[in-house]
């Protein structure tokens, strides 16, 4: 069973306590009444879905119950390394140091 | 929804039944029902948690994962911000009253008693009783005497608490109560 480090209980858990919520860093535009259909819809729906590292966020559903972000290799499926929901996104040099 | 126990006292029927392939003499464990309890789940938002504690005289472990018993009150910290507190049935307005000491910031405690039904596993085999439906490592250089989380137990949530080396205190809502019977009970037969 794959395990996953979860950044506040800070404990690898098994994965049936996580749930995927989607990708990261996706800030909700400011002013959404500026934005055109196309523009919104952008938004809401159209996804990086990359090759590789992927910025995603993460649920610890039944554990402390609380969001954070993590860096997946979407090709190997493994977990490069998680952070805390707020924390600046990795750089490619710090990925490149955990994955080596 | 009362009946009379063997002692002949008032006792409440919580509802759940431990059926007798789980209480065959030659088990390396021995399952229980707790009796009722008082229950709260109180939310208090990490930067208020010091204030709080001071105000109400709970003392609120602040790591996830740890608890704190003390006279009144067993509290475990499942989040940063979440507490489950677990007192006699009596207490119940200590807590309440406790808690409403502090009055400078929102909060919340929710009476969750009868939501939950609580199971205890004591003896040798606890640990591999809880094994059967938790992938948790419950060797106790991972998860030592006190600690506490909420976890999985196959598709019911489960809060697992350790009191002592081979005891684990098992919280579940009460819905899901029978099935995590069936499945301890299927482990049983099967070890």
């Amino acid at each position: 069973m794959m395990l996953i480090e979860c950044p506040v209980c800070k404990e690898k858990r098994p994965e049936l306590e996580f749930r995927y919520a989607g990708e990261a860093h996706i800030a909700r535009p400011e002013d959404p009444d500026a934005l055109s259909d196309q523009e919104w819809a952008k938004y809401l729906f159209i996804r990086s879905n990359p090759r590789g590292t992927h910025f995603e966020r993460w649920v610890h559903a039944h554990g402390c119950a609380k969001f954070f972000n993590a860096v997946r290799d979407t090709v190997t499926d493994k977990f490069v390394m998680t952070y805390k929901c707020g924390e600046a996104r990795p750089s490619p040099e710090q990925i490149a140091e955990r994955q080596s | 929804m009362f009946s009379d126990a063997d002692s002949g006292s008032l006792k409440l029927d919580q509802g759940v039944h431990i059926g007798d392939c789980l209480r065959l003499p030659d088990q390396r464990f021995d399952l229980n029902l707790v009796d009722e309890r008082s229950r709260f789940c109180l939310r208090v938002r990490e930067t208020h948690v010091s204030a709080f504690a001071k105000a109400s005289g709970l003392a609120l472990p602040t790591q996830v994962g740890t608890t704190r018993q003390d006279e009144n009150a067993l509290i475990m910290c499942l989040s940063p911000d979440e507490w489950l507190i677990i007192a006699a049935s009596e207490s119940k307005d200590l807590i309440k009253r406790k808690t409403d000491q502090f009055k400078s910031a929102p909060f919340s405690l929710v009476d969750v008693s009868h939501r939950n039904v609580a199971f205890t596993l004591r003896g040798e085999g606890a640990a591999a009783m809880v094994n059967v439906g938790c992938p948790l490592d419950l060797d106790l250089k991972a998860f030592p005497v006190g600690k506490c989380t909420r976890t999985i137990f196959e598709r019911a949530e489960i809060i697992l608490y350790r009191p002592a080396e081979t005891e684990f205190h098992i919280e579940v809502w009460r819905s899901f109560a029978p099935y995590v019977l069936s499945v301890l009970s299927n482990g049983a037969q099967a070890q």
